[in-house]
C-alpha cells in the first residue's frame, strides 16, 4: 500500500462518514480508521451480542451503565442502534443520500405513527389538517386555531406581524397569547410538532423546525420522517463508507492509532512537491509502516488532549432551526418479548398496516416521577424494519440533559420504561415482558472554543446532537462545512499556484458507471 | 408467462485474485490486463435468461477494497442470496484465505445463502498450486458450487453464475431487489427515496 494519503479520517460516525464520502468522490485519497471493530462508533448498528460485548468494555471506565437480561436466541438478528434517530423527509441528510447514491445501500420506510403522552394518556398527533379535522379530541373553535397556527407556521413567518418581538420568548408561551392555543395543543405542538426537548425553548427555532417538518410531509406519504431498516443511522454511516471505499477509499477498522505527530518538513527525505508535502504522520496498530496525510479530521474523542487545543473544530452551524445542545443523554435499549403495537392498534387491526416504528414523546412534567425539564423521546423498532426478528420489539428511550446528572441513567428512565411496557400491551392485555435492558449516560463533547491560530489541515468533528429529528440534519451540515474546510486545506497550495478559486462540489452528479448499471435497466 | 427474479450477490476473496475482473468479463465481458484494484462502481447488474425463460438478475456488490484489513462492514453481507468467493490456482494460500471468507459468511449471512467457490487464473495453470480434486473436494464437504474460470480468457465464467442461478430458489414469489424483500416479507411499505410520493402529489412542496 502507498502510505501517503490526501486525507486520515479517524472515526466512523455519521459525520466522519458522509465527510469521507465527499472527499473520496471529490478525487482525493482517504484512509479511514476507527479503533472500533464496528462501523459508525456513537450511531452504531450493533447486533445484540456486539452490544453486550460494547457494554463489558465500556463498563470498564463507566460504572454507571447497568445491563439486566440474558441474550435471547437469534441474538445476531437484531440491529441495535446506539444513536436512534429519524430522517426527515426533506433536509440536508436525505438530500446527500440520494445525491451521494448511498441510499440505494439501504432501505428507509415512513415513520408509522406519532403519540404523545400527556394528561395520563396516549393521543395521536395529527399528521395532516385532515387528521386533524377528524380528531374528536378538539373542539370546532381549537381545531380552527390550530388551523390559523400551522398555515402561519408554514409560511414566510420571519417577517409576520405575530413573531415580531416574540422570537425568544418560550414557544409555549408564544402558542398561548398569540394563537388562543390550549395547554395541551400548546403542549404537542411544542413537544410534537416542533420537538422541542426542553421546557422554555425559544419559538424561532422551534418554528424553523416545525415549518421543516411541515413541508417534510407528504414527499413520501403523510409522515413527515423515514426511518432506516437495520438499526438506522449505523447502517448509513456503512453505507456512506462503502461509498468512499468504491472511489478508492482504504478502511481499517478495529485497530487503534498508537502514535499521532506533525511532520516537520525539514526531517523528510525526498521532498517533490511543496504542495504533496504531508503535515501529520500515524501510526496504527499491526500495521509495519507509518501512514501520512496532508489533512487529519478526526472525531474529537479520537484526538489526543494536546492535538484538541491545536484543531480546527467545526462547530454545528445549524443554529437558526437548533434546538439548544445537550450536555449528555440519559439512554435506554431494551428488548421486549411480543410485537409492538398501541392500545387502539388491537381493536383497529385490518384497517390498515400496523407499523412497528413508532415515535412516543412524553413531554416535560407529563409522568409522575418523570423529568420536569427535558422531553423524553421513546422510538420503537421492530422487524417492520429489519430490526429484530419476528415478533420481538426494541424500545430505545432518550431524555437529553442540560447539566451534569446526579443520578444514574437508570433513575432517570426507569419510571418511563416501566410506563412504556403498561402503555403498549401484550395481547392478553398484560404487561410486555422484558427480555433484556440497558441503561447508560452518553456524554457529548463539548466545543470548545476553537484555537486561534490552529495547525494547518488539523480538522476535529464534535459528536453529534443526539435529537431525534434533527440529528441526521445536523450530520449533514457539519459533514459538509467539514468536506470544505478539508477541500479547501488541500487546495490551498493548488489554489496559489493556479489562482483559481474553484468552488468543490459537495456531491457531483452520479456517474453512469457509479449508477450500478449492467447491460440492462434497474427498475 | 416468463419470471424474473433478482438476487444480490457479494464477491469475497482475498485481494489480487480477480474478483472484479471476473464481474467485469460476466457483465461486460471484457478484461483488462492491468486493472486498478477497485471497481469505482457500487453495484454492478446482470440479466441472464435460464433455459424454461426465467430471467435471473443479479446485482452484483465488489467487496471495493473494504476486505484487505477485515472491514467489510455488515450490511455487506446483508440480504446476500449468493456469493462467489474466488481464490487463485496458482497461489495456494489464497484457497486458505477463501476458506476464512466461507466461514466468514456462514456466520454472518442468511443461512439460506447459495456459496460458489470459483478458482480463477485457469489461463496460468501451468503455475497451478491447487489441484481441482483438493478444492472440489473441500466444495462437496461444505456444500458448495465449485469451478474453475479464466476472467482473462472467459472460460467458465457464464457457467458459474448459471450454475447459482439454477440453484437459487426460483420458487419464491417474483421479488423486488433482494435487500427489500427478505424472507419474513416484513418491509412491505419500504420507500423508493428517488422517488416522489405519488398519492400525496398535488399536496407535495415542489421543492
Amino acid at each position: 500500500m502507498d502510505n501517503h494519503f490526501d486525507v486520515i479520517v479517524l472515526g466512523t460516525g455519521l459525520i466522519e462518514s458522509i465527510t469521507a464520502a465527499a472527499l473520496s468522490k471529490a478525487g482525493f485519497k482517504v484512509a479511514h480508521i476507527d479503533p472500533n471493530p464496528y462501523y459508525g462508533a456513537d450511531e452504531a448498528s450493533l447486533s445484540l451480542d456486539e452490544l453486550v460485548q460494547w457494554v463489558n468494555r465500556r463498563q470498564e471506565h463507566d460504572r454507571s451503565i447497568t445491563h439486566y437480561g440474558e441474550l435471547p436466541p437469534h441474538a445476531r438478528q437484531y440491529s441495535v442502534s446506539l444513536g436512534p434517530s429519524v430522517i426527515p423527509s426533506i433536509g440536508p441528510f436525505i438530500s446527500s443520500l440520494i445525491a451521494s447514491g448511498v441510499s440505494r445501500y439501504g432501505s428507509f420506510k415512513l415513520l408509522g405513527r406519532v403519540v404523545i403522552y400527556d394528561g395520563g394518556m396516549l393521543k395521536d398527533v395529527p399528521q395532516s389538517k385532515d387528521d386533524i379535522f377528524q380528531s374528536k379530541a378538539m373542539s370546532l373553535l381549537e381545531k380552527r386555531r390550530v388551523t390559523r397556527f400551522l398555515m402561519f407556521a408554514a409560511g414566510d413567518f420571519e417577517n409576520s406581524k405575530e413573531l415580531h418581538g416574540q422570537e425568544n420568548s418560550p414557544l409555549l408561551d408564544f402558542l398561548h397569547r398569540i394563537f388562543l392555543l390550549s395547554e395541551a395543543t400548546a403542549r404537542a405542538i411544542t413537544y410534537a410538532l416542533g420537538y422541542c426537548s426542553f421546557i422554555a425553548e425559544k419559538t424561532l427555532p422551534a418554528l424553523h423546525r416545525i415549518r421543516a417538518y411541515l413541508k417534510a410531509s407528504g414527499r413520501y406519504g403523510p409522515s413527515s420522517f423515514l426511518v432506516g431498516y437495520h438499526g438506522g443511522s449505523g447502517e448509513i454511516a456503512q453505507g456512506f463508507c462503502r461509498a468512499a471505499a468504491v472511489r478508492g477509499g482504504v478502511y481499517i477498522l478495529g485497530r487503534s492509532v498508537t502514535s499521532l505527530s506533525s511532520v516537520d518538513p525539514a526531517e523528510l527525505e525526498n521532498p517533490v512537491l511543496t504542495s504533496d508535502l504531508p503535515r501529520f504522520a500515524i501510526e496504527v496498530d499491526d500495521l509495519p509502516d507509518r501512514l501520512h496525510c496532508r489533512c487529519l479530521l478526526s472525531s474529537t474523542s479520537l484526538l489526543p488532549g494536546h492535538f484538541r487545543t491545536l484543531a480546527d473544530v467545526i462547530r454545528p452551524s445549524i443554529s437558526s432551526y437548533g434546538s439548544p445542545r445537550p450536555f449528555a443523554v440519559a439512554r435506554c435499549i431494551a428488548v421486549v418479548d411480543g410485537p409492538i403495537t398501541l392500545p387502539w392498534d388491537i381493536e383497529d387491526s385490518g384497517t390498515s398496516e400496523v407499523s412497528d416504528s413508532l415515535l412516543l414523546v412524553f413531554p416535560p412534567g407529563s409522568l409522575h416521577g418523570g423529568s420536569a425539564t427535558s422531553a423524553v423521546h421513546v422510538m420503537t423498532a421492530g422487524p417492520g424494519t429489519m430490526s429484530a426478528p419476528s415478533g420481538k420489539g426494541i424500545l430505545y428511550i432518550s431524555m437529553p440533559l442540560l447539566t451534569n446528572s446526579v443520578h444514574s441513567a437508570e433513575i432517570l428512565l426507569r419510571p418511563y420504561l416501566t410506563a412504556v411496557l403498561l402503555l403498549f400491551p401484550a395481547e392478553q392485555q398484560q404487561q410486555k415482558t422484558l427480555i433484556c435492558s440497558t441503561f447508560y449516560m452518553q456524554e457529548l463533547n463539548s466545543c470548545t472554543a476553537s484555537t486561534s491560530d490552529p495547525l494547518v489541515g488539523l480538522l476535529a468533528v464534535p459528536s453529534l446532537t443526539p435529537h431525534t429529528t434533527q440529528g441526521v440534519d445536523e450530520a449533514a451540515i457539519v459533514a459538509e462545512a467539514t468536506f470544505r474546510k478539508a477541500a479547501s486545506s488541500l487546495n490551498r497550495e493548488i489554489k496559489e499556484m493556479n489562482q483559481g478559486c474553484e468552488q468543490t462540489v459537495f456531491w457531483p452528479v452520479l456517474a453512469e458507471m457509479e449508477e450500478g448499471e449492467g447491460d440492462d435497466m434497474h427498475w | 408467462m416468463s419470471k424474473q427474479f433478482q438476487f444480490k450477490l457479494v464477491l469475497l476473496g482475498e485481494s489480487a485474485v480477480g474478483k472484479s475482473s471476473l464481474v467485469l468479463r460476466f457483465v461486460k465481458d471484457q478484461f483488462d490486463d492491468y486493472r486498478e484494484s477497485t471497481i469505482g462502481a457500487a453495484f454492478l447488474t446482470q440479466t441472464i435468461t435460464l433455459e424454461d425463460q426465467t430471467t435471473v438478475k443479479f446485482e452484483i456488490w465488489d467487496t471495493a477494497g473494504q476486505e484487505r484489513y477485515k472491514s467489510l462492514a455488515p450490511m455487506y453481507y446483508r440480504n446476500a442470496n449468493c456469493a462467489v468467493v474466488v481464490y487463485d490456482i496458482t497461489q495456494a494460500a489464497s484457497l486458505e484465505k477463501a476458506k476464512t471468507w466461507i466461514r466468514e459468511l456462514q456466520r454472518q449471512a442468511d443461512p439460506s445463502i447459495v456459496i460458489a467457490l470459483c478458482g480463477n487464473k485457469l489461463d496460468l495453470s501451468a503455475r497451478r498450486q491447487v489441484t481441482e480434486e483438493e478444492a472440489s473436494k473441500y466444495a462437496d464437504e461444505e456444500g458448495l458450487l465449485w469451478s474453475e474460470t479464466s476472467a482473462k480468457t472467459g472460460e467458465g465464467v457464464n457457467a458459474i453464475f448459471n450454475a447459482i442461478a439454477k440453484k437459487l430458489p426460483l420458487t419464491a414469489p417474483p421479488s423486488a431487489r433482494g435487500a427489500r424483500v427478505a424472507a419474513s416479507g416484513a418491509p412491505r411499505q419500504s420507500v423508493d427515496l428517488n422517488r416522489q410520493s405519488t398519492a400525496h402529489g398535488s399536496e407535495a412542496c415542489n421543492c
